[in-house]
């Protein structure tokens, strides 16, 4: 009897927790599509007037084009130093790796703004006042550890009997690598680079300490148009950014599994 | 074989780490602690002078304690159930777990600025429920800013406990049954403590994320509405007052360390 | 042994940080011979498997595989089949990619690909599999998978790292036999390493008993069970009753050794006045006291005794350095209950006597 009645909550708690932490994305969706400028809700028509007017929506562009290639350049560079750092910490035998691997974790547990604001009074000590070298400099630190937590428990996973197996199939060393462990790891690496290059690409507490009025990320821009007159356009550009994400997130489960992503698996 | 030559791999990592996330972190503590003769805590009794500080520093530790509770309510039960789940079912509700997770904050605080508006969704609800006759006030309420906050941080809350339930071996709570307790007595003596160890994960991701939120609180409540996030960016872009951005930066990061360490030596305890 | 073997392995050493792991192996295998390296864990034997597959160099020594010098080659030159004990199995490749993998390596024809694949899985017996992905399988099934991927390359040795460890008992006694069945019927030169001796007995040609990097014995099963050369390999293969004891007489090539239970004659010579440990096979032993000159015994309590339904074991009450276990037929184990005084009897030539360990 409580047994049940206890699974009849959880149960409810479940749907009740889905439903609202999916209520500001439809409500989102909702409003982009509606004919009003009002966010009026429920409305009985549809309308795609907000997405035409995207382009209205002054310094949209250079924003979307400077958050991905910050991204893009901050999840490659992570990609090269945390793999190498992965390798060192999985399959390396020295005192304080273990060490090592929380550090390059560790900005993921610590304030992003504390970080946005050492990174730029150290960028202003050293006369760096440029947006984008700023940017890319500090977005790494945002990425590295995404790459560095889910390429450490990929390779913990991985089974390195597979490249001797190779080996002894007749595979050289590098081919058997490049074979065998690459396409294994492949899920770890683009788990890791997938939420890297979202994280740099949503960032706000670091960037909004390093963009200038010429030089702003997207999620920056986004503020600024919230911060204005937030109207259906900007709607409909967070509802491209909700697209992008389910897009991302269903890559990733192709890849790597669902559970996986989530950290869970 | 492994090998001590591999330390070398870590090493621009490490490097970069150091360089641009430990120095300017270094800096930031000292700068909070140099005056113009040197080392000094003036910049601290100037911001810890008057209620004010200490009225920034509770109200930032009432947000987070109130999130991670009102979290964990709901997150445990919840995460409970999904991992209950089977199947295609589960799959989509880790998906839809996942999606929120994944969204930039900024775009679902906009949702919550619609859906709080005197005429928006939440409060035509209310109103058809017969449980308001008029628009209740939403936005720029501490009530509108935690539906706004706990959205965000509760799928924090509900995939550790989610992963811990989910390895929990389902025999277990029947061989308690055998053994002659009551579903309530079973809960509390076998599946709460197995638990234990996700729901302390969950509150100190929760925590120490809710201490450090900044866009919601600014959206949903605005500039009156002080934390030590909005104290350090109002600081730093419109007061342009380094040194008191720098003390309210490591006073925030003293408390994130805090809970980290707390929640770390805790979880090893647990261990033992 | 005069002519070369097929493998010919010559004083291969091995060190690791300071330790040596592997101490001068030197062992020879005929074409089509079956091997076995039994041992503990820490023994050499993976280690002396991952130098002959060329994934670990030795120190010193040779390694010759049908007259070629292995020394310098890598493990893909090599043309060796190893099934690894995690199976090591491309977790990303289906079963039939798992059996094309060292075909692919080869640069075969897609044609000379698919033909041998598909022998090899009915070889297995795994046909309707051959396009699931293996995390699919079960244990056994992964198991074959392992075994076809490694034979498929037509090896000239195939080294095998425990690969029944995983399975549970039933499974592993039918793969036992399907194993040692389908090498034979390959002609196939294997290298067996496992801890488990009743595996090591029940499928090899020659067990080589290593103990500490050394083989300490090499021999037929047979031999290796009746006549361990050494206490590690009495203790180590099989079970066997021990007691402690003197040399009091020595005469003709036998000699009669005093123990805490009687005195036990053995074939052997060794001088008069030597601390010895008197070994048989528990299931040399027969109830009652010596029927003649060929035979000999002694006389103890009996601490517990265990039926096995067919078969029945007597513990008998010895010191703590030494062990007293009797395996009977359950029909002739009679009334023999603990804490009665038995006598205990077997042929001569059965004992085995080896010089006391320093204490």
């Amino acid at each position: 009897m409580t047994g049940r009645l206890a699974r009849l909550i959880a149960g409810a708690a479940l749907v009740c927790s889905l439903v609202y932490l999916l209520a500001p994305l439809l409500v989102i969706v909702l409003v982009s599509l509606s004919p009003s400028p009002v966010f009026e809700l429920p409305h009985d028509a549809l309308s795609a007037v907000w997405y035409r007017r995207l382009g209205t929506l002054e310094g949209l562009g250079a924003s979307v084009v400077l958050s991905f290639e910050v991204a893009a350049a901050a999840t490659v560079a992570s990609l090269l130093l945390g793999t190498l750092a992965a390798i060192a910490v999985v399959r390396g035998r020295f005192a304080g790796r273990q060490a090592a691997a929380t550090f390059l974790v560790s900005p993921l547990m610590l304030p992003g703004l504390v970080i946005g604001i050492a990174t730029l009074q150290f960028f202003r000590s050293l006369g760096l006042s440029a947006a984008v070298p700023s940017l890319l400099l500090a977005h790494v630190v945002v990425v590295l550890p995404f790459v560095v937590r889910t390429l450490v428990a990929g390779l913990a996973r991985f089974d390195f009997a597979l490249v001797d197996a190779a080996r002894t199939l007749g595979l050289s060393y590098p081919l058997a690598v490049v074979q065998v462990m690459v396409p294994v790891l492949a899920p770890s690496f683009v788990t890791g680079a997938l939420f890297g290059f979202l994280a740099s690409l949503d960032n706000y507490p670091v960037s909004i300490f390093l963009t200038d009025v010429y030089h702003r990320t997207l999620p920056i821009q986004l503020l600024q148009y919230l911060g204005e007159s937030p109207d259906p356009t900007v709607a409909a550009l967070s509802t491209l950014i909700i697209a992008l994400t389910v897009v991302v997130l269903i890559v990733g489960d192709r890849v790597a599994g669902l559970n996986r992503m989530a950290g869970v698996a | 074989m492994r090998r001590p030559g591999l330390v070398w791999l870590v090493l621009p990592a490490l490097f970069y780490g150091a360089l641009l996330f430990a120095l300017p972190l270094a800096l930031l503590l000292i700068g909070s602690a140099r005056g113009p003769q040197g080392w000094t805590l003036a910049a601290y009794s100037r911001f810890f002078a008057g209620s004010y500080a200490w009225g920034v520093v509770a109200r930032t530790l009432r947000l987070a304690a109130l999130t991670t509770l009102l979290s964990l309510a709901l997150g445990y039960p919840a995460g409970f159930a999904l991992a209950r789940l089977r199947g295609r079912l589960q799959s989509l509700a880790v998906a839809a777990l996942l999606l929120p997770l994944s969204l930039s904050v900024i775009v679902k605080a906009f949702g919550w600025t619609v859906l709080l508006r005197r005429d928006g969704v939440v409060n035509l609800g209310l109103q058809a429920a017969g449980l308001t006759g008029a628009p209740v006030r939403l936005l720029f309420t501490e009530t509108g800013l935690l539906i706004g906050i706990v959205n965000i941080f509760l799928p924090f809350m509900m995939l550790p406990i989610y992963a811990s339930v989910r390895q929990i071996d389902r025999l277990l709570p029947e061989a308690a049954a055998t053994l002659g307790g009551g579903p309530l007595h079973c809960f509390l003596r076998v599946v709460l403590p197995l638990t234990l160890p996700g729901v302390g994960a969950g509150c100190t991701l929760v925590f120490s994320l809710a201490i450090a939120a900044y866009v919601i609180p600014t959206l949903l409540m605005g500039d009156a509405y002080q934390t030590l996030p909005t104290t350090i960016a109002t600081a730093f872009l419109y007061l342009q007052d380094p040194q008191r951005g720098a003390v309210a930066g490591t006073v925030l990061l003293a408390l994130s360390l805090l809970v980290v360490g707390m929640s770390a030596h805790f979880a090893a305890r647990g261990a033992a | 042994m005069t002519q070369a073997g097929h493998l010919q392995i010559e004083g291969v050493a091995r060190r690791f940080r300071q330790v040596s792991v592997l101490d001068g192996i030197t062992l020879a295998v005929a074409r089509g011979e079956f091997v076995s390296l039994l041992g503990p864990s820490g023994c050499g034997k993976t280690t002396l498997l991952r130098i002959l597959a060329g994934l670990l160099a030795p120190d010193s020594g040779s390694v010759r595989l049908g007259g070629r010098d292995l020394g310098a080659l890598p493990p893909h030159r090599r043309n060796v089949g190893v099934v690894f004990q995690s199976y090591a199995l491309f977790p990303h490749l289906t079963v039939a990619g798992n059996i094309a993998f060292g075909l692919r390596a080869r640069r075969q024809t897609r044609a000379q690909i698919d033909s041998r694949v598909a022998e090899m899985l009915a070889m297995v017996q795994l046909g309707p599999l051959a396009d699931r992905p293996v995390a699919q399988l079960s244990g056994g099934q992964q198991q074959r998978v392992a075994i076809a991927r490694a034979l498929a390359v037509s090896p000239d040795l195939v080294l095998l790292d425990e690969p029944l460890s995983a399975l549970d008992r039933k499974l592993r006694e039918t793969m036992q036999v399907e194993l040692r069945t389908l090498l034979r019927r390959l002609g196939m030169t294997a290298i067996f390493v496992t801890h488990d001796q009743e595996e090591a007995l029940a499928l090899s040609d020659r067990v080589a008993v290593m103990h500490a990097g050394r083989i300490a014995q090499l021999g037929t099963p047979q031999a290796v069970y009746d006549r361990p050369a050494t206490p590690f390999v009495l203790d180590f293969v099989g079970q066997a009753t021990v007691l402690c004891g003197r040399i009091a007489a020595a005469a003709g090539g036998t000699v009669r050794v005093d123990t805490a239970y009687g005195p036990v004659h053995a074939p052997a010579a060794l001088p008069q006045g030597e601390a010895v440990l008197v070994a048989v096979r528990p299931e040399r032993i027969t109830l009652g006291a010596p029927a003649g000159a060929e035979w000999t015994g002694v006389t103890l309590p009996l601490a517990t005794r265990t039926y096995l339904g067919s078969r029945c074991l007597l513990h008998g009450a010895v010191a703590a350095t030494e062990r007293a276990t009797v395996e009977l037929p359950a029909a002739a184990a009679g009334d023999a209950a603990p804490g009665s005084t038995v006598a205990l009897s077997w042929r001569v030539a059965d004992t085995l006597l080896y010089p006391a360990p320093p204490a």
